[in-house]
């Protein structure tokens, strides 16, 4: 997928910027996270007969002007989730996943080869967390102001924009640094709220995504 | 960072235990259901945003549904083979919500006379249940109508499910002595655990995105000083201690006389939280009549909340408390009196906290 390079990225800032239908988007499937990679018993046991990861795919676009790079989420999902007061209010969310080390597993990465997740959730609308992962269940909060977000929900899709700078200053080394010109990987995930979908209850692309920074 | 301990956990087929383990014991003879125990928690743990509608420790009138509404059959726990039993997150209504009141209309809006004091829940609707909705009810058709008072906490089990259950290893239990804490700066408010706890004991802050539930007073018990529900027991029938200690009240009465229970054993999670249980006067026939050979709270009822040694039990502490009133002596009786507060009720927690 091929991340454009644009010199008005402003103007892409909302989801519902019509500058956003002339960038090519990359339609990645999605899958359940299977129940055998949950990682407690008692998650496996509750959820091994039950329906979830129902998003089958994410359309994906990326920009980026230099020096800020801005990525488009759009996923179906006829019921929006976005308060969080019940018990059981689970926000809609989505994610990007980045290693920060060559061979990281994609699936959360692993001890010694760490990812970086852009973690976009529905009861925070304009920010995304920046979270530092090595292996399930060992996420934490790096950053939580980095990557901005707007979000809008038609009735029918999320559109989500995350925008972060390509470099970044603070916590650098548990940040993922882009640049023009590179090629890295990268992999998605998305949380249905509305079916109490959190944690290791996604739907996950099963596959590295190639991203191309254009020069 | 990450203070993931083998503690409450099974591996290879045994559930690793700490070093000790700290327990109380309930004497539900002593419970007058005043509640003193639930202020005293939450004026100590409880008062910060998003914590309004918790409880940490609760005092239901049983038979009833408890807190939050029906938890006994919501699941959760182990079962008999030692696999997970799927469960749900409990409501906030069910739990009982942090209630509105109209005083500014009833107090100051001129309508005294037309409407009067009401709850409401904070999303505006009206409440289905409380922390004490059915306080008092019980069960039984008069003259046999009866109920007793069950003060409850978080368990700090032997093997916890919420601990289990937890994705991100944010719970742990203390090696020292077998406290079961949810790390909030691990947590993210998964609520896992929520399901998992067969007692539905933990709840949810949605101010900070955390789970939050009972810490054994952690802090007061570093000191020296008795939990605050314990400390503040105006019945004086919580004990604390540790259940290693063969000269403290919770070896006596787990172990030594053996009358103190676990509550839904069944559960599987080795709770250590004991109660004595109740005796109750006798039934009185349809023709009015006492009949002595039966107790007014039916025998099978308490069987089911604290297992098949109920009877036994309760025939130990009735002979005991026969043997004291004929002026002999009863170590047990002695234990359950509590003739000298603090030392006799949690010897190793008498610290005034007053005085630090």
């Amino acid at each position: 997928m091929l991340v454009r390079r644009t010199d008005a990225i402003d103007a892409l800032a909302d989801p519902g910027a019509a500058g956003w239908g002339a960038i090519a988007a990359e339609t990645v499937k999605l899958m359940p996270a299977p129940a055998a990679m949950q990682p407690t018993r008692y998650i496996a046991t509750k959820w091994r007969d039950q329906a979830y990861g129902a998003v089958a795919s994410l359309d994906v676009q990326g920009v980026h002007d230099g020096a800020t790079i801005a990525f488009r989420l759009r996923w179906r999902d006829s019921a929006k989730n976005a308060v969080r007061f019940e018990n059981t209010d689970f926000p809609d969310a989505a994610a990007l996943l980045f290693p920060l080390a060559a061979d990281a597993p994609l699936f959360m990465g692993a001890p010694g080869q760490p990812v970086n997740l852009w973690y976009w959730r529905a009861d925070f609308p304009e920010r995304a967390r920046s979270d530092v992962a090595s292996g399930i269940g060992s996420s934490r909060v790096v950053d939580d102001t980095a990557i901005t977000a707007r979000a809008a929900h038609d009735g029918e899709f999320w559109s989500v924009v995350l925008r972060r700078a390509l470099k970044v200053q603070a916590n650098a080394a548990e940040s993922v640094q882009l640049e023009p010109g590179q090629r890295l990987r990268t992999t998605f995930a998305v949380w249905e709220g509305g079916n109490l979908e959190r944690a290791g209850i996604k739907a996950f692309a099963p596959q590295w995504v190639e991203l191309a920074i254009e020069a | 960072m990450n203070a993931r301990t083998d503690v409450g956990r099974m591996m290879e087929g045994q559930v690793v235990t700490p070093k000790r383990q700290l327990a109380m014991v309930f004497d539900l003879n002593k419970c007058l259901g005043c509640h003193t125990c639930s202020i005293s928690c939450k004026r100590q743990w409880t008062r910060e945003e998003g914590m309004e509608h918790q409880w940490w420790a609760v005092v239901n009138t049983m038979p009833g549904k408890g807190t939050p509404k029906d938890w006994e059959g919501m699941g959760g726990g182990w079962n008999a083979e030692g696999e997970p039993n799927p469960s749900r997150i409990p409501l906030r209504d069910e739990y009982g919500d942090a209630w509105q009141f109209n005083k500014q209309e009833v107090f100051h809006g001129g309508k005294g006379v037309e409407t009067y004091l009401a709850p409401t829940n904070p999303d505006g609707s009206k409440p289905g249940w409380g922390p004490n909705w059915d306080e008092d009810e019980g069960g039984g058709e008069y003259p046999n109508s009866h109920f007793f008072y069950l003060p409850r906490i978080c368990n700090h089990c032997t093997h916890p499910a919420c601990l289990e259950a937890c994705p991100r290893g944010a719970i742990y239990k203390r090696d020292e002595d077998g406290i079961v804490l949810i790390n909030d700066k691990q947590c993210k408010g998964f609520r896992f655990c929520m399901e998992a706890c067969p007692y539905k004991r933990i709840y949810y802050n949605h101010v900070r995105d955390i789970s939050q539930k009972c810490i054994f007073c952690f802090p007061r018990v570093e000191k020296g000083v008795a939990p605050a529900c314990a400390r503040q027991c105006p019945g004086r029938l919580r004990f604390v201690g540790y259940l290693d200690d063969e000269n403290g009240p919770i070896h006596k009465l787990v172990h030594q006389w053996k009358v103190a229970l676990p509550l839904h054993g069944e559960y599987g999670t080795q709770p250590n939280v004991y109660y004595v249980p109740p005796l109750s006067p006798p039934r009185v026939d349809a023709n009015g009549k006492v009949d002595p050979s039966k107790p007014r709270i039916p025998l099978d009822y308490l069987e089911s909340l604290f297992g098949p040694r109920v009877a036994e039990v309760l025939e130990v502490i009735k002979a005991e408390k026969e043997k004291k009133a004929r002026g002999e002596a009863s170590e047990l009786m002695d234990t359950l009196i509590v003739y000298k507060w603090p030392e006799d009720i949690f010897p190793d927690f008498t610290v005034d906290p007053a005085e630090l």
